[in-house]
């Protein structure tokens, strides 16, 4: 017999490489992506009874790590605003010697970097993670309308960025 | 009429409704304008999502997927993972297990792109013949070892192997008329290390696995010539 908690964890590590995926798009950055997963998984398992079954753990994982991550922005910008008003989140890439992608994906990390963490999500959630409006929505708690809204303003916010970036370069 | 950028985003995404896409689809037609945006929009969303892509499909860091392999808890009872760590780690039946102490965990699931030699062939996670062959071999091969076989809820034949010199093992489960790899452990055969199961041949991660998918006991050795004589069909 399957116990419930090696089916949570097998049903968690079936979605793992979505989680990792979803967590370096919210934090463009390796190590905190990492990071951020590692917290969401340890509170998952420690609240696998709160998982209703028969409900997407897709989503309620999405949903965590987006929580663990917002208050991760708080801390750090508390932080910031104590000691180091300009450094908050600025530079991360340029300092990370495994950034050595190519231009394109740097425009595109560094057009991410610019957005407001909500449309950030949003974008997240439904460009790269594939998920429906409803359930995008769901996942930020929010109306559908504030959903679209978001998603709108974040990919005309990236379309801009990236024009900008392409104008500097030419 | 004219259509706002929500709509041509919901267009893109797949949730304008059915309706509204036939008249859409044809201002698209009409419109260059229109069909200039929507290209736009369509390319920058590709553009993201093609990105972020590579980082589904590399391995997982260890750190991470062992997470899930540990238990919060020492289990009370006898479970399955138990009863193959005290096989496992009876001296006479850990002849490679030097050969697994040293690990790179990465997990496969659904289509991902794995070298050749790992026994998955191409970019499917279909098991490749030559793992497919010792698969399908009652006793496995000289090459893939498949020290556990059991039948999940499905009734569907499941074996973990082990590849006896690359230290690579897994678990998959027969689908039709083959192997679906489910699970993927890279070994690297490096010396004896702290590894966690450094006394098992097969990592926890993957006995935590087949715990989860056993329906009843393991099959013994007259079952497994049984179920290897009728092709594993269910």
């Amino acid at each position: 017999m399957p116990t419930k908690d090696a089916e949570f964890r097998a049903g968690l590590m079936e979605i793992l490489p979505r989680l990792r995926r979803f967590s370096r798009s919210l934090t463009r950055h390796e190590a905190d992506a990492d990071d951020l997963l590692q917290t969401a998984l340890e509170r998952a398992l420690k609240r696998s009874d709160q998982f209703q079954a028969g409900t997407r753990l897709d989503s309620w994982m999405y949903r965590m790590i987006k929580n663990i991550w917002i208050d991760e922005i708080r801390a750090r910008t508390r932080r910031a605003q104590t000691f180091a008003p300009e450094e908050a989140g600025e530079g991360m890439g340029a300092e990370d010697p495994t950034f050595d992608r190519q231009i394109r994906a740097m425009s595109i990390e560094r057009a991410m970097d610019t957005l407001p963490e909500d449309q950030r999500i949003a974008v997240s959630l439904v460009l790269v993670e594939g998920l429906s409006y409803k359930e995008a929505a769901k996942v930020m708690d929010v109306p559908m309308g504030t959903l679209t809204s978001r998603l709108a303003r974040g990919r005309q916010a990236l379309s801009d960025q990236l024009a900008d970036q392409e104008g500097a370069r030419a | 009429m004219t259509y706002t950028d929500e709509d041509i985003l919901a267009y893109i995404d797949g949730e304008m409704p059915a309706a509204d896409r036939t008249a859409f689809e044809t201002a698209l037609a009409a419109d260059a304008d229109l069909a200039a945006r929507t290209e736009h929009h369509r390319r920058l969303g590709n553009s993201v999502k093609s990105h972020y892509a590579p980082i589904a499909n590399a391995p997982v860091p260890d750190r991470i997927a062992e997470m899930l392999a540990l238990r919060d808890e020492a289990p009370a009872g006898d479970t399955l993972i138990d009863r193959f760590k005290a096989w496992f780690a009876h001296p006479l039946a850990m002849p490679g297990a030097s050969a697994m102490a040293s690990l790179a965990i990465g997990i496969l699931v659904g289509a991902q792109f794995m070298p050749l030699q790992t026994g998955i062939s191409g970019d499917t996670s279909l098991a490749s013949a030559n793992l497919a062959a010792a698969l399908s071999a009652a006793d496995g091969t000289q090459a893939w070892q498949m020290p556990v076989t059991f039948r999940d809820e499905t009734g569907r034949y499941c074996r973990a192997f082990r590849g006896t010199e690359t230290g690579t093992s897994g678990l998959a489960c027969r689908e039709g008329e083959s192997w679906q790899v489910n699970l993927l452990v890279t070994g690297n055969g490096g010396e004896a290390v702290g590894y966690q199961l450094a006394s098992s041949p097969l990592p926890a991660i993957i006995l935590e696995s087949v715990d989860g998918l056993i329906e009843g006991d393991p099959l013994d050795a007259e079952a497994i010539e049984t179920a290897a004589q009728s092709n594993w069909m269910e």
